[in-house]
């Protein structure tokens, strides 16, 4: 193989210190280095400094989540506690015709998703694709929500799998207060405190419903995943998101 | 892609063609102000975009200067959790390796999500040769191959088409109804491309970036093609090159947004997935087998540069082709590379060698635009001039210019030579008028197009001397 | 720029045996044959306190890429002092001589070109404007792509003159809205390329250098 003729090229190139002054063209603002020198610390905090404002608080984050939401048309439902979401998902199933639900073994779903009138296809064991393509909506947990960036972070231990979240037309994800973090590293370090080195062979950040917008630039949404993302915050009624208000028209 | 003709006509040729079709120009230039304004926006949210930017070119850096420790991680993480990781040193082996898992999974029908990569070893034309089925399932590269042509922008492959035009191709090759709706249109493909990832035996992508420390592979994108090319196929290659590969998964949290912000304006793009191997226990869908086949292709080459080994650190985000005026101006086609725009311009002469390529490098204002906007600072139109210069130390420049250099110097460095060719130029001026305007004139490449005032009467130096 | 400078009090000199900086030798590539003719401009202007260039091209080859030409010979300390001294038209008024009214009289509307050596080598995007600001009888309208390069580039207007031209053709798309009479800019050479070709379209818009509008009373 040609392993070992390519590391040796890497090698070899890299013996040559690269110029510096190509080196220092990009490094001219010195304020930044300090941070990042710190590893995985320094990069968290890079991206808290850095990227766009999120605020300490519980109730800031969820306005942030809300204000992107709203942007990348994501139904961000906030509501008290288990029976409310129920609630909520019965309204969601009458209002959008489901029939069948693809879900999976997972606490705050098996709370939710009884007595919906759905017939429901779980994929926790092995399932056929065919019967989830069926499905009108996927019901999915997560492992946390970003404020930063209105992504819904998740993986196949979290969201029964790679397709269910991505394979019927309108995905929703039921997530708690407790999992509402700043940014994409606060993500990482809840992946890294619950499965330590043993990773899920698959985690995706999902923000918004699936969109393209190859054809002139016009925004189209549903390309290929779902068309439809609803995201049910459990327990987020503490100052939560009470949904679009005369902020942005 | 023109193998054939000598890719410096054909730049001139396509370039003339294309800065003909002013039809064409100013749908590239509404739809890259479109891209402006978006990113405009969303780069105001950030809180120090101008850091955020140093940050993560120094990640980048940091990955570049390490490549042989990175890589290494990156690779034995893969294999320690089932993945079979691929050595390839060129297109040929690359390709050889793709073929040989099609073959020993005796596969038939493969989708594909958006990999340039894939287009830089020419996959889907051996791939079709062989017999195999091949779909590309991002939209803008699905209608580019409908279209038998390559993808004209590596981040929006079909931004050169109009409604209207894709209507005429989907009703002509998919047999569709007749609509120019740009959501009715996405609907039809979205409709043919369904099917094709639940029969289609391999799924094959690309990789944004290899994460050393976890041993996975990052993929964005905004359609969920990648992840139903990743899920459902029993078998998933992904091809990337060797510069791919980033420290830590963290370096994710800073990355992600800036190749979204840069390269379609987006704060982060829909789908962000890492994926690190098969399926393993306890999961219940994903592919039985992950294949990532790491491809050198002459980036060692470039890495060998010192100076340009910072184009190594290139995220693939397409921000500078849409501030080129070069670009918006002759279109991504004219390149005739699989790389386009400034970033293409100062690579390819490394991957496929300068003496063909180094008109790409001539082929620029050097008006900086785009060293402005890369959102991990590459210094690339500094660059060009670094290729310019390369070219004029092998001689590649020629006879003629070498000569009119060596004359240059010797006028600039003798002031009263200067003042002398200054009177000359004047009188050669005056004599010449007969031939003003034709291609005789010596200034024909100017004046075809562009007035050129005579000669002030009285120089500078004259009217100072006169002032005293 | 003589007559403004002279007109606020400054001694101004005009070293006769000056030439060019070498930038069109450097843009080709032929670094050694730029150095060359770089060598006589550090020599011809040894002596001078202030350099006060009218383009943002020939500051930007001075100020940025000497000091790259001499990386690792011994002149390069002498370059890097030189590099201190050279300015700009707009920067030496506004930044160094701390000047935005120069008593300049126009009647009209302009639209300002930023040079991008000026704009992206050296970051002059204010200055001039602060200038025209205080021009009589001037008012300045921003046109979309007033940071768009002009199209010249040195050998690459005459390598290829389809894209050169394609790119002032933008221009002077982006200008024409503004309905300004006059286009300015800091750059003789983007100047050179933007009139020949606004002239050969037959465009009324009138292209002037900052000195000279400054210099207008």
């Amino acid at each position: 193989m040609s392993r070992e003729s390519i590391l040796a090229r890497v090698r070899e190139a890299l013996a040559v210190k690269t110029d510096s002054h190509v080196r220092h063209v990009s490094q001219q603002a010195s304020t930044t280095l300090p941070v990042l020198a710190n590893g995985p610390e320094g990069r968290a905090k890079a991206v808290r400094e850095f990227l766009p404002f999120v605020g300490e608080s519980f109730a800031e984050r969820v306005a942030a989540f809300g204000m992107l939401s709203e942007k990348l048309q994501t139904e961000f439902i906030c509501v008290a506690d288990v029976e409310t979401a129920h609630g909520e998902l019965k309204r969601l199933a009458e209002l959008n015709q489901w029939k069948r639900a693809g879900v999976h073994d997972h606490e705050l779903l098996q709370n939710c998703t009884q007595n919906l009138g759905l017939e429901l296809l779980a994929t926790s064991s092995p399932y056929e694709v065919r019967d989830l393509a069926e499905c009108d909506v996927g019901i999915s947990g997560c492992d946390a929500l970003i404020a930063q960036t209105a992504s819904v972070l998740v993986t196949a231990h979290s969201a029964g799998g790679r397709a269910l979240s991505v394979l019927p037309p309108h995905h929703v994800v039921l997530a708690t207060a407790d999992q509402m973090v700043a940014t994409m590293a606060d993500g990482y370090e809840i992946l890294r405190r619950k499965h330590g080195d043993d990773w899920p062979s698959f985690m995706t950040f999902i923000t918004g419903p699936s969109r393209t917008a190859d054809i002139e630039r016009v925004l189209v949404l549903g390309a290929h995943g779902p068309k439809k993302l609803s995201v049910i915050l459990v327990g987020g009624t503490a100052g939560s998101w009470a949904g679009p208000r005369n902020t942005n028209q | 892609m023109s193998q054939t003709r000598n890719p410096f006509t054909q730049f001139q040729t396509d370039a003339t063609q294309v800065t003909a079709d002013d039809d064409r120009r100013s749908f590239l230039r509404s739809s890259m102000r479109g891209y402006m304004n978006t990113r405009s926006a969303t780069q105001g949210r950030f809180i120090d975009y101008e850091s955020a930017r140093i940050a993560a070119g120094e990640v980048k850096w940091e990955a570049i200067e390490n490549l042989d420790v990175y890589l290494v991680q990156f690779a034995d993480n893969l294999e320690a959790r089932g993945t079979k990781v691929h050595w390839c040193d060129n297109s040929e082996q690359a390709r050889e390796t793709i073929l040989g898992i099609l073959k020993d999974h005796d596969a038939k029908t493969i989708i594909k999500s958006k990999c340039m990569t894939t287009e830089e070893i020419h996959l889907n034309d051996l791939l079709s040769q062989e017999g195999y089925e091949v779909v590309e399932s991002d939209l803008g590269e699905f209608i580019v191959q409908l279209r038998e042509e390559a993808p004209y922008h590596f981040v929006f492959p079909a931004m050169h088409l109009k409604k209207e035009e894709i209507n005429r191709l989907f009703q002509e090759k998919l047999k569709s109804v007749s609509t120019s709706d740009p959501e009715a249109l996405t609907m039809i493909a979205r409709e043919v491309l369904r099917e094709k990832y639940i029969q289609a035996d391999v799924g094959i992508s690309g990789a944004n970036f290899g994460i050393a420390e976890t041993g996975m592979i990052s993929i964005t994108e905004n359609e969920g093609n990648a992840r139903l090319t990743t899920a459902l196929p029993k078998v998933h290659i992904s091809l990337m090159g060797i510069e791919k590969v980033i420290p830590r998964i963290e370096d994710l949290a800073l990355l992600l947004p800036m190749l979204a912000t840069a390269g379609t304006g987006q704060h982060l793009t829909c789908y962000n997935s890492q994926l690190g191997g098969p399926r393993q226990p306890g999961e219940t869908d994903g592919p039985d087998e992950m294949h990532v086949v790491l491809l050198d292709n002459h980036r060692t080459r470039l890495l060998a540069d010192p100076e340009q080994r910072d184009a190594l650190r290139c995220i693939r985000c397409g921000a500078c082709l849409n501030v080129c005026p070069i670009f918006k101006n002759v279109g991504g086609h004219t390149y005739g590379t699989t790389y386009q725009g400034p970033i293409g311009s100062v690579i390819t002469p490394h991957l496929r060698g300068l003496k063909n390529w180094k008109h790409l490098s001539h082929s620029s204002s050097l008006c900086g635009a785009c060293t402005e906007t890369c959102p991990v600072k590459i210094d690339l139109h500094h660059h060009l001039l670094r290729n310019r210069r390369n070219a004029a130390e092998r001689g590649e420049g020629g006879l003629f210019e070498r000569m009119l250099m060596k004359g240059f110097v010797f006028v600039m460095r003798r002031p009263w030579v200067y003042r002398a060719v200054g009177w000359t130029g004047k009188i050669a001026h005056f004599l010449s008028k007969p031939i003003h305007g034709t291609r005789l004139d010596p200034f024909y490449r100017w004046k075809k197009t562009r007035d050129l005032d005579d000669p002030a009467k009285q120089s500078f130096k004259q009217y100072w001397s006169s002032r005293k | 720029m003589v007559n403004i400078l002279e007109r606020l009090g400054h001694e101004v000199d005009y070293p006769q045996g000056q030439t060019c900086c070498g930038q069109p030798a450097f843009n080709s590539g032929y670094f050694n044959e730029a150095r060359e003719v770089a060598d006589h401009f550090l020599t011809t202007f040894s002596e001078c306190d202030v350099i006060g260039v009218p383009s943002g091209s020939c500051t930007a080859m001075v100020r940025k890429f000497y000091p790259e030409l001499y990386r690792e010979t011994d002149r390069l300390d002498a370059v890097q002092q030189l590099t201190t001294r050279v300015f700009e038209f707009s920067e030496l008024l506004v930044d160094k001589l701390g000047v935005t009214d120069v008593g300049a009289r126009l009647t009209g509307t302009a639209t300002y070109h930023d040079g991008c050596h000026g704009l992206r080598e050296l970051g002059i995007k204010d200055a001039p404007r602060r200038l025209l600001e205080n021009v009589e009888g001037l008012s300045l309208i921003e046109m979309d792509e007033s940071e768009s390069c002009c199209g010249f580039g040195g050998s690459f207007a005459v390598k290829f003159p389809q894209i050169s031209t394609a790119m002032t053709q933008v221009k002077l798309g982006s200008a024409s809205q503004t309905k300004a009479e006059y286009l300015i800019s800091g750059d003789p050479s983007c100047l050179m390329q933007i009139q020949g070709y606004f002239s050969r379209e037959k465009s009324p818009i009138k292209c002037l250098h900052l000195a000279e509008v400054l210099d207008c009373q």
